[in-house]
C-alpha cells in the first residue's frame, strides 16, 4: 500500500497523453485481471462439467453444441432465453441491491412467491378497472415482498437474529404458506393439479412474441435495471448504500443510519424480488402453480449472478443472460440428446466456487454468531 | 397427546439434524462457518441409496455416504482454509452443487424424476433393544429405532468426550476462543479445520443416509429440505457445545413429530411443514433477546 | 558474558525506521527496563526478539552464540518468552490448559493427562513462588493473576528470557507489589527480565538497568540506581520541539463542546471513563494527551456518538447531544478524523472521490434532492486533491493504493469541508510520513484560526505540545491535569501520563 505517486498531476487540467494511460490503467487493469480470472473459472467449469458428462456416457462436445444452439440457435432459443432470464436477472438484482449493502439476504425465493401469491390474490379478490388493477397488483407484489424481507431485517436490527438465517428460514414458511392458500383457498376446482384458476384476459401481461413465453415483463425488468444503475450511481442513497457496504464503520461514522439502512435496503430487496414473482405469475403462468416458482430456482440462479456480477446491475444482466443460455440450451439439449437439464445447475455452481474463491462480499465480515 | 409414539418419533427425526450439527459443532469451534452442511447431507443421502440399491447393503450404503460426506466436506476446506474463500459464498455454493449433481445422477443413473424408489434398496431396519423394549412407555419410546439412530445418540457422548477430554478437542477449544493465541502456541490451525471438516462431511453424510434408508427408503429431489440449516441454528443455540446441540435438535425433533402428529388431525401439511421452520425461528429469538445487548451503536 | 546480546538492530516498515541501530544486552540475573513512548521502538524490538519478525540488519546472540528466528516456535524453543501487553488467554479454559496448551501432557496418545498438568504447573508454581490455582477457570481470574499464567507459560516452556510488555498497565498498586516481588525472585535465580514500561515510578522500583528509545534509537542507558525519573524522562522525551506554529494569539470564543461527568463502566475493575468533565471554546486547540489505553478512545467514541455513557453529558454549542444521533451531531457542527483510517475513515476498495464525498452526498455542490451529480463529485474530489495536495494519479482511483500520509490527507480533506465549528482530530498524524504531519498540523491550526473548536487527542506529546492551546491529561480513565500550553512543561506532562504524581508509590514500591 505504498504507491507513491510521484509526478504531479494537476487534475483540473485535461489530462496529457501519459496521464491519461496511467489513469486508464488504474481501473481498467483490475478489470481485466477480474475478467481474466472469470474466463479462467469459467473455462474450467465447463470442462468439469464435460468430463460428467463424459463419465456418464455421453459425448460433452455434442452437448455443449446443443446447449448454445438450444439457447441461440433460433428466435424460439433466443426468446426462451430471454424469457427465463427476465426472473434470474430480476432475483439477481433483488439479491445483488441487498449484498451491495452488506446484507446477506438469502430470502429472495420465498419473498417472490409472496409476491406472486399476493398479486394473484388482489387480481381477483378486488373488483375494478384493469389499469388500476395492473398497478394495485404489481404495488400488493411489491409490498408483499418487501414487508416480509423487511421482517428478517427487523429482527437483526433489534434482536441481532442474523438476517442470513432468518431470511432462509422464512423462505421455507412462505413455501408452506402460499402451498396451503393455492390448496385451501384458491384451488382450481375440477382440476387434477395443484394450481389457481388463471386470471383473466385482460389482467395477463401482453405476449410480445407470439408463441413463446415472452411477456411485457421484459419492459419492467428492463425498467428495474435502469432504475437501479440510476439509484446505485445518481441518488444519495444509492451511494450511502454503496459506502454502507463497503465500510460500514466508516459510513456510520459519517452519519449513515444503520438501522435505516438495513430496514430499507430489504424492504427494497424483497419489494424487486416481489415485482419478480408478478412477473412469474401474470406474465409466464397466468396463475399461481404449487411449485412453479421456486422450482426452476430463479433465486439461487440469480444470486449467483449477483456474485460473479460483483453486485453490479450490469453485469448482473450479462451473468443473468448467460445462466439463462445454459439452462435454457441444456433444456434443448436434454430433449434431443437426453442428457439431463440439471446438468447446467452443477455447472453454474462450479463457476461459483471458482469465482469466489477470489472474492468473498466485499466488506462483509462474517457476523460473530456465538 | 404427547404419547410414546409422538416421543419416539421426536427422537427418531432428530438424527439428521443432530449428526449433522455435531459436525457443525466442530467446525464453529474452529472458526469455520460451514453452511454446506445442507448440501453435503443431501449427497449423502444419495450416495446411500444408489450404494444400497447395487450393492444389496444398507450398512454399505451408511458406510458409502459416510466416505462421500467427508470427500465433498474436505473440497469445501480446499475453498475456505486453503483459498480463503468467503464461507457462506463457498458453502452455498457447494450447496447449490450438491442439488445440481444429485438431480442430474438421479436422472442418470436411475431414470427418475422426482424421486427414485426401488425394491432393491436395502433400508435401514428399525431394531428392537432387548430388555428396554418390554418396559412400558419408556421400552417404546426409546426402542425400534435404526442404528444410525442410537449412534447419533452415542455420538453426543463422544463429541463431548473429544472435545473435553482429548488433546485435540482442548485445541479446538483454544481456537475458538482466540485463534491468534493458539496459533503462537503452536497449533496448526489449516490442519486442525481439515479435521472438523472431515468430520462433519462424515457425520453429515450418515445423516443423510438415515434420511434416505433410514426415515423412507427413496431418494427424492431436494429431500434434506432445510435440515442442514435447522442444523446451523441448532449449533447457535446450543452455544457449540454437545448437550446443548442435542437439546436444542430435541426442540426441533419434537416440532417436526408434532408437525406429522397435526397433519394426521386434519392440519394442512402445508402448514403443519412450515413448524419446524417456524419453531427455529422463534427459538432463535428467544435467544438473542435474552443476550444482554451490546453497548455500541455500530453494530446494529 | 552477556546472556542476550542484540546488535545493530534495525527495522524498517515502509518509509517509517522503527528501530535505528540498536544496541541491547543484558546480563543474567538482570531486571532491565526497556523505556520510551509509544512509537519509540520498543515493542518493534521485543518483537523481533522474540521472532515474530526479521529484523532487516544486525544480529542476536544467546549466550554468545548467534541465533536466527523464523519465528516465535524457535524463539521458545531457544528459552524466550513474552508476556504481551494484551494477553493471549483462553478465558474458558482452566489455568492448567492455558498454561500447557500446545504441549499438553497426554495418557493414550490422544487424551489429555489432566492430573499430570495439573500436577506440573502447581510445582512450577511453587518453584517459583507464583500462587495460583490450577483449576481456575481463567475467566474468573482477576488481572494480576492472569498475567501470572502468562508468566507460567513462559516457564513451563523453559523460559531463561522473559519479556513483559507493559505488565502493569492493567494492573492494581496491590497486584503490581506481588508482579514485583515475583520478578526479583525470578531473577534471582537466574532470569533475565526485560520489563518494557512507560511508568517511570515503576522502572525506578524494579529495575537494575534500563535503556531508553525514542524515535527508534537508544538515548540512554542507565544505571538505575544512579538515575532518577525525569533523567528518564528527559531522554525519553526529548529537547526536539519539532514543529513551531505561527500562530494569532490565543483568543477563544464560547465554549463550543462541552462534557460533563462521563461514566463509563465495565464489568468489576475500575471504570473506563470516571467522572469526565472538561470544555473546549471556539478558536481554541484542546489537546488530550494520555498513553493509549487510558480511555481516550471510549471518550472520543461516546463524544462522536458510536457509544452511549453510562452517565453524564454532553453539549455541542449549548444544546445538549446526549441522546442525539450522529448525524445530528454533525449536523451541529462537528467534524472527526477517527484513530484509525481504515477501520472508520475509509472505504479501500471505493474510490478516493467516494471516500472524499461521502457525508456530503446531500449537500449542494453534490447533491440536490436526494441526487448526486457525478462530475459535481468529481470537481469536488479533484478540487480537494488539488488543495491538500493529495498525490494519486486521479480521483478514481481505489483508495487502497495510496500511501498511508495520502490517505489520512484524504481523511482530513473530507472532514475539514464540512462547515464544522467543532473538530476532533483522533491521532491525526498516526502513520504518517513528515510531510503530511505537517501539512495536517497546518491546516488544523488554520481551523483553529478560523475560530473552530478543535479537540485534539494524541499519544505523541510532541504533537501536543506543538498544537495545543491548553493541554489535559487522561490517565486510568480521568483527567488528572488541564493546563495552558504555554506553562506545560513537557516533562511534567510525561509524569502526569505515566502516573508519576502519585507521591504515595515511591514508598509502596521501596
Amino acid at each position: 500500500m505504498t504507491a507513491d505517486h510521484e509526478h504531479d498531476n494537476t487534475p483540473s487540467d485535461p489530462p496529457t497523453s501519459t496521464s491519461a494511460k496511467r489513469w486508464l490503467q488504474s481501473p481498467l487493469r483490475k478489470w481485466r485481471e477480474e475478467i481474466t480470472s472469470l474466463l479462467i473459472a469459467l473455462f474450467s467449469s465447463f470442462l468439469i462439467g464435460g468430463m460428467l458428462i463424459l463419465l456418464s456416457g455421453d459425448n460433452p462436445l455434442l452437448a455443449y453444441a446443443a446447449i448454445v444452439k438450444g439457447a441461440f440457435g433460433d428466435s424460439f432459443g433466443i426468446a426462451s432465453t430471454i424469457t427465463r432470464g427476465l426472473p434470474i436477472i430480476g432475483a439477481g438484482i433483488a439479491t445483488g441491491w441487498a449484498f451491495k449493502a452488506g446484507l446477506i439476504n438469502l430470502g429472495v425465493e420465498g419473498q417472490l412467491l409472496l409476491g406472486g401469491m399476493a398479486a394473484y390474490i388482489v387480481a381477483v379478490s378486488v373488483p375494478l378497472s384493469p389499469i388500476l388493477l395492473l398497478s394495485l397488483t404489481i404495488l400488493a407484489s411489491m409490498v408483499a415482498g418487501g414487508l416480509w424481507s423487511m421482517l428478517s431485517g427487523w429482527l437483526e436490527t433489534q434482536f441481532d437474529v442474523p438476517i442470513l438465517v432468518s431470511s432462509l428460514l422464512m423462505n421455507f414458511l412462505a413455501i408452506g404458506l402460499v402451498s396451503y392458500m393455492i390448496n385451501f383457498h384458491f384451488l382450481e376446482v375440477g382440476g387434477s393439479r395443484s394450481q389457481t384458476p388463471m386470471i383473466a384476459d385482460i389482467q395477463r401481461l401482453p405476449r410480445l412474441v407470439p408463441g413463446t413465453s415472452l411477456s411485457a415483463g421484459l419492459y419492467l425488468i428492463i425498467g428495474l435495471v435502469i432504475a437501479a444503475m440510476f439509484m446505485l450511481r445518481r441518488t444519495a442513497h444509492g451511494f450511502e448504500l454503496t459506502m454502507f457496504g463497503a465500510n460500514r464503520e466508516f459510513a456510520v461514522s459519517t452519519g449513515v443510519n444503520p438501522v435505516r439502512m438495513t430496514l430499507v435496503t430489504m424492504f427494497s430487496s424483497g419489494m424487486i424480488a416481489g415485482m419478480v414473482g408478478f412477473i412469474l405469475v401474470f406474465g409466464v403462468h397466468y396463475r399461481m402453480i404449487d411449485g412453479a416458482l421456486t422450482g426452476p430456482g430463479y433465486a439461487w440462479t440469480g444470486m449467483m449472478a449477483a456474485i460473479i456480477a460483483n453486485n453490479n446491475p450490469v453485469g448482473i444482466v450479462v451473468g443473468g443472460l448467460f445462466f439463462s443460455a445454459v439452462q435454457t440450451g441444456s433444456s434443448a439439449m436434454e430433449r434431443t440428446h437426453g442428457i439431463p437439464f440439471e446438468i447446467s445447475f452443477v455447472v453454474q455452481a462450479i463457476i461459483i466456487l471458482l469465482v469466489a474463491s477470489r472474492k468473498g462480499f466485499s466488506g462483509l465480515k462474517r457476523k460473530d454468531t456465538t | 397427546m404427547i404419547d410414546a409414539s409422538l416421543l419416539n418419533s421426536t427422537f427418531r427425526l432428530i438424527a439428521p439434524i443432530l449428526l449433522a450439527a455435531l459436525g457443525g459443532l466442530l467446525c464453529e469451534r474452529v472458526l469455520v462457518f460451514n453452511i454446506a452442511l445442507e448440501g453435503t447431507m443431501l449427497l449423502g443421502a444419495f450416495t446411500a441409496v444408489a450404494v444400497s440399491f447395487y450393492m444389496g447393503s444398507s450398512m454399505a450404503g451408511v458406510l458409502a455416504a459416510a466416505v462421500v460426506g467427508l470427500l465433498f466436506s474436505l473440497l469445501l476446506g480446499v475453498f475456505v482454509v486453503r483459498l480463503r474463500s468467503d464461507a457462506i459464498v463457498a458453502g452455498i455454493a457447494m450447496n447449490l452443487f450438491a442439488s445440481g449433481l444429485t438431480i442430474f445422477l438421479l436422472r442418470r443413473i436411475f431414470g427418475a424424476k422426482g424421486y427414485f424408489k426401488d425394491p432393491a434398496i436395502v433400508g435401514l431396519n428399525n431394531l428392537e433393544i432387548p430388555i428396554i423394549s418390554e418396559i412400558p412407555y419408556i421400552g417404546d419410546i426409546l426402542s425400534g429405532h435404526t442404528w444410525v439412530v442410537y449412534l447419533s445418540w452415542v455420538l453426543v457422548i463422544v463429541v463431548w468426550i473429544i472435545l473435553f477430554k482429548q488433546v485435540i478437542g482442548l485445541r479446538m477449544r483454544g481456537v475458538g476462543q482466540n485463534d491468534f493465541a493458539a496459533e503462537t502456541l503452536g497449533v496448526n490451525m489449516s490442519r486442525i479445520r481439515y479435521i472438523a471438516l472431515a468430520f462433519a462431511g462424515a457425520l453429515c453424510g450418515i445423516a443423510g443416509a438415515q434420511l434416505s434408508l433410514g426415515q423412507v427408503t427413496l431418494f427424492a429431489e431436494n429431500m434434506s429440505s432445510g435440515r442442514g440449516w435447522i442444523a446451523v441454528v441448532a449449533v447457535m443455540l446450543g452455544r457449540d457445545h454437545p448437550v446443548g446441540v442435542f437439546s436444542a435438535s430435541l426442540l426441533f425433533g419434537f416440532a417436526e413429530a408434532v408437525s406429522f402428529r397435526l397433519q394426521g388431525m386434519m392440519l394442512p401439511h402445508q402448514i403443519a411443514d412450515t413448524i419446524p421452520y417456524l419453531i427455529t425461528l422463534i427459538a432463535l429469538f428467544i435467544m438473542q433477546i435474552t443476550r444482554s445487548r451490546r453497548n455500541s451503536v455500530i453494530t446494529n | 558474558m552477556f546472556e542476550l546480546e542484540m546488535r545493530g538492530i534495525v527495522k524498517r516498515f515502509g518509509n517509517l525506521t522503527a528501530n535505528a541501530d540498536v544496541n541491547f544486552s543484558v546480563k543474567k540475573g538482570e531486571i532491565r527496563a526497556l523505556v520510551g513512548e509509544n512509537g519509540a521502538g520498543k515493542t518493534t524490538l521485543m518483537r523481533i526478539l522474540f521472532g515474530l519478525y526479521p529484523q532487516d540488519d544486525g544480529e542476536i546472540r544467546l549466550r554468545g552464540q548467534v541465533v536466527k528466528f523464523h519465528g516465535p516456535r524457535d524463539a521458545i524453543f531457544n528459552g524466550i518468552g513474552m508476556v504481551h501487553q494484551h494477553f493471549m488467554l483462553f478465558d474458558d479454559l482452566t489455568v492448567t490448559e492455558n498454561v500447557v496448551f500446545g504441549k499438553e501432557p497426554r495418557h493414550w496418545g490422544l487424551f489429555f493427562d489432566k492430573r499430570k498438568a495439573e500436577q506440573e504447573v502447581e510445582e512450577l508454581g511453587n518453584s517459583f513462588g507464583l500462587r495460583i490455582d490450577p483449576a481456575a477457570l481463567l475467566g474468573s481470574l482477576a488481572v494480576g493473576e492472569r498475567q501470572r499464567v502468562e508468566i507460567l507459560k513462559t516457564l513451563y516452556r523453559g523460559a531463561n528470557i522473559l519479556i513483559l510488555d507493559e505488565p502493569t498497565a492493567v494492573l492494581t498498586p496491590q497486584e503490581r507489589d506481588d508482579l514485583f516481588v515475583i520478578l526479583r525472585r525470578l531473577a534471582d535465580q537466574g532470569k533475565v527480565i526485560i520489563f518494557i514500561s512507560h511508568k517511570l515510578p515503576e522502572v525506578m522500583a524494579i529495575s537494575h538497568t534500563a535503556t531508553v528509545l525514542r524515535h527508534g534509537i537508544v538515548t540512554g542507558n542507565v544505571n538505575t540506581a544512579e538515575s532518577s525519573p525525569s533523567d528518564l524522562a528527559r531522554l525519553m522525551v526529548g529537547r526536539e520541539v519539532l514543529l513551531n506554529f505561527e500562530r494569532r494569539p490565543q483568543d477563544p470564543g464560547e465554549e463550543v463542546l462541552s462534557i460533563r461527568n462521563l461514566l463509563l463502566t465495565q464489568s468489576s475493575s475500575r471504570p473506563i471513563l470516571n467522572d469526565i468533565s472538561f470544555m473546549v471554546r471556539a478558536g481554541e486547540i484542546v489537546g488530550l494527551a494520555g498513553v493509549a489505553g487510558n480511555g481516550q478512545t471510549d471518550l472520543v467514541d461516546i463524544i462522536v456518538g458510536l457509544r452511549k455513557a453510562d452517565q453524564g453529558n454532553i453539549t455541542i454549542g449549548g444544546q445538549d447531544v446526549t441522546k442525539k444521533s450522529i448525524l445530528q451531531r454533525r449536523q451541529m457542527g462537528m467534524s472527526y478524523i477517527p484513530e484509525d483510517r481504515y477501520q472508520r475513515g475509509l472505504a479501500v476498495e471505493a474510490s478516493v472521490a467516494e471516500n472524499l464525498a461521502l457525508g456530503f452526498q446531500r449537500k449542494p455542490p453534490i447533491g440536490k434532492r436526494g441526487l448526486i451529480r457525478p462530475r459535481a463529485m468529481q470537481r469536488w474530489a479533484n478540487n480537494l486533491i488539488n488543495i491538500y495536495d493529495i498525490r494519486v494519479s486521479s480521483a478514481r482511483e481505489a483508495a487502497g493504493n495510496l500511501s498511508g500520509g495520502n490517505l489520512q490527507k484524504v481523511v482530513v480533506a473530507r472532514e475539514f469541508s464540512h462547515d464544522s465549528r467543532l473538530i476532533i482530530a483522533d491521532q491525526p498524524t498516526r502513520g504518517v510520513d513528515i510531510s503530511a504531519i505537517e501539512f495536517i498540523h497546518k491546516r488544523i491550526i488554520e481551523r483553529r484560526d478560523a475560530g473552530d473548536a478543535v479537540l485534539l487527542v494524541s499519544a505523541d506529546l510532541d504533537e501536543i505540545m506543538s498544537l495545543s492551546d491548553r493541554i489535559l491529561v487522561i490517565s486510568e480513565g480521568r483527567i488528572v491535569t488541564d493546563v495552558l500550553a504555554k506553562e506545560a512543561d513537557e516533562r511534567e506532562l510525561g509524569l502526569f501520563m505515566t502516573g508519576g504524581h502519585h507521591a504515595t508509590m515511591k514508598e509502596n514500591l521501596q
